[in-house]
């Protein structure tokens, strides 16, 4: 069992890893597109209406101000309290941050424990009674943050599951696989609860199993570790087939799409890429289309 | 695309009931299809306005602007309106065996 | 209704009823008195498959043998295949599989939709139902999933399939239904606007009418044959040729001499002019006193312009940008071969919302090299002229309520603003805005195409579904002045919204029952002009 819930382990974190590798990599490969900005665009000065550069008369002739800094700032924003969701649709807001927050708080609560695993490999006690202020923080930091995160996610993740069921609206678009997904949550939520519980609230035998992991020595769990391991690493081999990389791919599209707003100059690099995408052949077969001829031919 | 008789022979029209084969048209062709614009029967004033719109046509293979229809033949909007109830476009143009005017107009 | 229910064969899939619509303010506000909509002729819906809401868009004939009905379901597999490859959509394949990917529907967009809330709430028209139904298509007859043979092949694929909520059936019907609904959305982008993930509802129905054009040469007649292909070969979607081009001209420049009593000559093909303008042929043709003002601003203002007469150069439209990229680029190649020809400075576009889009900015991927030629909007140099006072304006000559109709193509997708604002803030004593406005406006219910789709009832729908968001803001604008005494003003710089604008007020007896009148901008200034003694707006002209 001790190997098992080890390989386990070790693949959950590599397929995860190696899946949203591949799929930020396939996003950012794709071709340059035609413009198709929407406004406002944040960057640029006037964001404050949504005006753009095409305002100024002559407008390639000015030096642009670009701000990327207030772009990024407004999407963080975003991401700290899901602004779009606060301001038109308070009831579904509360559900969905709450589970959002769950979603966040698990990611650092296993980043708590894996560096606690660290600290305790180099001898630095993480306990409540550590003499080491960083021990002693870090044990208190995964003591609030393994709770509230599960809390979270039970109460978050049922809240979702009922608006979405209840509100016919969202219920016409939510597949089983979406509430499925809840389930999922709400479950990992429950066991992670039930060991902190039953570990005396002090999550030392996860840190212990995280130790093992590092010096190759993978330690035994019981019962109620081992099925929060084993949840927590299909968690993990789960999440490439949802769409929860939407954290990362959501900053593509802003950036990438919404607000590309870059001019095409002569001689530029954007230039050469256009001309190699228009040498391409089209294989459309509509009667007015020349097939087997290139873009630049049509 | 649907065939009628108008003006006693057979022509090909559109959906909305513009004809199709231009040449086809004549007189008797106009007063049939006016019969379907609540434009029967025709009198001076329509004949003036369908024949302006015909010999344009003929020329520029286009509708004339309304304005110039109403400058030329001294016809006011408001009355056309009254003697083709659809309109210029929709109702003398059609009359006039004009195709359906096209793009942003 | 259930998303799958697009592929049942049921006579219609939604019924609009006149109490189901959103209400309108007064003086509309008794549904029975509003006028019907003209329904299909039983003759109409034998010949086309009506079946999606009992209008048509396109049009497409019924499947005459089951052959038929499979050579169409596999040319749009073929079709949506050919979507993801970037040897034939490189130009939007980045766009369309994040908006694919990454929607959570959510349903935050919905009540953005012009279409979706006056409809009543038609789950059809939801901003989120087309892309479903595009991508349960694609998860089910296009990706190769190891857990989802096709059932056809007797895997687990039907259970898995439910699972992922990929639930759908394709069959003819559901292909012809999806074509004439992607007709159903004027790619306002509204929704897009309001999506907190960056997704683009708009950019899928364009994407799917591009596969149908692409694929199987389908799209609205006005669109594509007399649209594009009419504007390569004759030179204008609207069958505007040169000779008759040149015979409106004079004509024009009689009728300013009538209206101004100043003899000016429009510069036609003026080699090496600093400013080549572009108008919609549309204006030509419908509303010449906008080519007319443009005239006669520019002559006060000693600007160095030209129009061009030269095939597509003087039609600066490009239905490409609403249904496909193919002719989108033929057309934007030769429109910039004509101000290479001339050896302009610079292309300026006159008011016409899509071809500001497509000329200026969907373009600029699609020019390189020499045909790169500086273009912009002429609204930056109206506001030179009007507000640093290159001409002299008397505002009082515009004492009355005026609003502004925001163009989607201008100002949500390009942010152009503010120069149109301060010219009617300058201009225009009594201008109100509309609520909302800006980039956050509606859509005239015309766009993409639809203000000039004329056939059968579309038109129709326009006026009682897509358009209908927007009356309501324009009267709810002028409710204080609502008599049809007081004349107003609806300003909508951008040739398609006015065309939407005429046929909605014609619909509603707006002129009569409200005394509003619409218009575009440059009409507006010339009216306001100290030395032009007569008034250059003619409101009986509606």
């Amino acid at each position: 069992m001790n190997i098992f819930l080890a390989l386990l382990t070790y693949f959950a974190y590599i397929f995860i890893i190696v899946m949203y590798t591949i799929k930020i990599v396939k996003y950012l490969r794709l071709p340059v597109h035609l413009r198709w900005d929407l406004y406002p665009v944040i960057h640029e000065e006037k964001y404050r209406y949504g005006g753009s550069y095409f305002e100024g008369l002559n407008w390639w002739t000015g030096a642009r101000q670009k701000s990327f800094w207030r772009a990024l700032r407004y999407l963080m924003r975003d991401y700290l309290y899901l602004e779009s969701y606060l301001k038109k649709n308070f009831s579904y807001w509360l559900v969905l941050y709450t589970s959002h927050i769950s979603f966040v708080l698990l990611i650092i609560f296993q980043i708590l424990i894996i560096v606690g695993a660290l600290l305790s490999l180099n001898d630095i006690e993480v306990s409540r009674t550590s003499p080491n202020i960083s021990g002693y923080f870090l044990y208190r930091f995964t003591q609030f943050t393994g709770p509230a995160c599960f809390i979270a996610g039970i109460a978050g993740n049922s809240g979702l599951l009922i608006t979405r069921f209840a509100n016919s609206d969202l219920r016409l678009y939510t597949s089983s696989f979406m509430y499925f997904g809840y389930v999922f949550h709400i479950v990992l939520s429950l066991s992670g609860l039930i060991f902190w519980l039953y570990d005396g609230y002090s999550f030392l035998q996860y840190r212990e199993f995280w130790k093992g992991l590092f010096i190759l020595n993978p330690v035994s769990a019981n019962t109620v570790l081992t099925c929060f391991i084993i949840l927590i690493n299909l968690h993990l081999i789960y999440l490439p087939f949802t769409r929860a990389i939407h954290y990362i791919t959501r900053l593509f599209a802003f950036f990438l799409i919404r607000w590309d707003d870059e001019p095409n100059v002569r001689g530029s690099m954007l230039e050469k890429k256009l001309i190699k995408l228009f040498d391409q052949k089209v294989s459309w077969s509509a009667p007015h289309i020349q097939t087997g001829k290139k873009w630049n031919e049509q | 695309m649907p065939k009628v008789i108008l003006g006693g022979t057979e022509i090909e029209i559109d959906e909305d009931g513009f004809i199709q084969e231009p040449g086809k048209w004549n007189k008797e062709v106009a007063v049939d299809l006016a019969k379907t614009e609540n434009a029967f029967p025709m009198g001076e004033d329509h004949w003036k306005l369908v024949n302006y719109l015909r010999d344009y046509y003929l020329k520029y293979e286009i509708a004339p602007p309304i304005r110039m229809l109403v400058k030329q033949t001294g016809i006011d909007l408001k009355t056309i309106y009254q003697l083709f109830p659809g309109g210029p476009a929709k109702g003398a143009c059609k009359i006039a065996g004009l195709p359906k005017p096209t793009g942003c107009v | 209704m259930k998303i799958e229910d697009i592929s049942k064969k049921t006579d219609q899939l939604i019924r609009i009823e006149q109490s189901d619509l959103m209400p309108l303010p007064y003086p509309y506000d008794n549904p029975e008195k509003n006028p019907p909509m003209k329904m299909l002729t039983q003759e109409q819906r034998d010949r086309y498959e009506a079946s999606l809401d009992g209008v048509l868009a396109i049009g497409i004939p019924k499947p005459q043998s089951a052959a038929e009905e499979k050579t169409f379901i596999d040319k749009f597999l073929s079709g949506l295949a050919k979507l993801f490859t970037k040897e034939n959509n490189w130009t939007f394949l980045q766009p369309l599989m994040h908006s694919l990917e990454y929607c959570v529907k959510c349903q935050l967009c919905n009540d953005s939709c012009p279409a979706y809330i006056a409809s009543g709430k038609k789950e059809i028209y939801r901003p989120t139902f087309r892309p479903e139904v595009l991508r349960r298509i694609i998860n089910k007859y296009l990706k190769k999933s190891p857990l989802s043979p096709p059932p056809s092949q007797g895997g687990p694929g039907g259970l898995w399939l439910k699972f992922t909520g990929s639930d759908i059936d394709l069959n003819w019907i559901t292909v012809a239904r999806l074509a004439e609904l992607a007709y159903r959305c004027t790619l306002c982008r509204k929704c897009a606007q309001v999506c907190p993930l960056g997704v683009d509802n708009g950019l899928i129905t364009h994407e799917i009418r591009k596969l149908f054009s692409q694929e199987l040469g389908i799209a609205p007649k006005e669109l594509h044959e007399q649209g594009t292909i009419q504007q390569l070969k004759v030179g204008s979607s609207t069958g505007l040729s040169p000779k008759a081009l040149s015979n409106i001209i004079s004509f024009m420049e009689d009728d300013i001499e009538e209206k101004t009593g100043k003899r000016i000559k429009i510069p036609v093909d003026k080699k090496g002019a600093e400013i080549l303008l572009m108008h919609n042929a549309g204006e030509f043709i419908s509303w010449p006193e906008n080519p007319e003002a443009f005239a006669i601003i520019f002559d006060a203002a000693g600007i160095d312009w030209t129009l061009s007469s030269e095939l597509v150069g003087y039609d600066a439209v490009n239905y490409g940008v609403w249904y496909d990229d193919i002719q989108l680029a033929r057309i934007a190649i030769a429109h910039a071969e004509t101000a290479k020809k001339l050896k302009v400075k610079k292309i300026s576009v006159g008011e016409c919302g899509h071809s500001h889009k497509a000329m200026i900015v969907v373009a600029d991927r699609v020019l390189t090299g020499d045909l790169n030629i500086p273009r912009e909007s002429a609204l930056p140099l109206l506001e030179d002229l009007v507000c640093n006072e290159r001409i002299k304006i008397d505002p009082n000559k515009n004492n009355f309520p005026v609003t502004l109709h925001d163009p989607c193509n201008m100002v949500r997708l390009m942010g152009i603003v503010e120069p149109q604002r301060k010219i009617l803030r300058k201009i225009c004593p009594q201008f109100i805005e509309m609520e909302p406005h800006g980039v956050e406006n509606y859509c005239c219910g015309g766009g993409s195409g639809f203000a000039i789709m004329q056939s059968m009832n579309f038109p129709d729908w326009r006026s009682v579904i897509s358009g209908r968001v927007k009356l309501k803001q324009i009267l709810e604008t002028f409710h204080d002045t609502i008599s049809p005494e007081i004349k107003k003003y609806v300003c909508a710089p951008c040739s398609n919204c006015k065309g939407q604008i005429r046929e909605l007020f014609n619909y509603y007896n707006v002129w009569e029952e409200c005394g509003i009148f619409y218009g575009g901008l440059v009409e507006l200034i010339v009216n306001a002009m100290v030395d032009i003694e007569k008034p250059f707006i003619d409101w009986e002209w509606h």
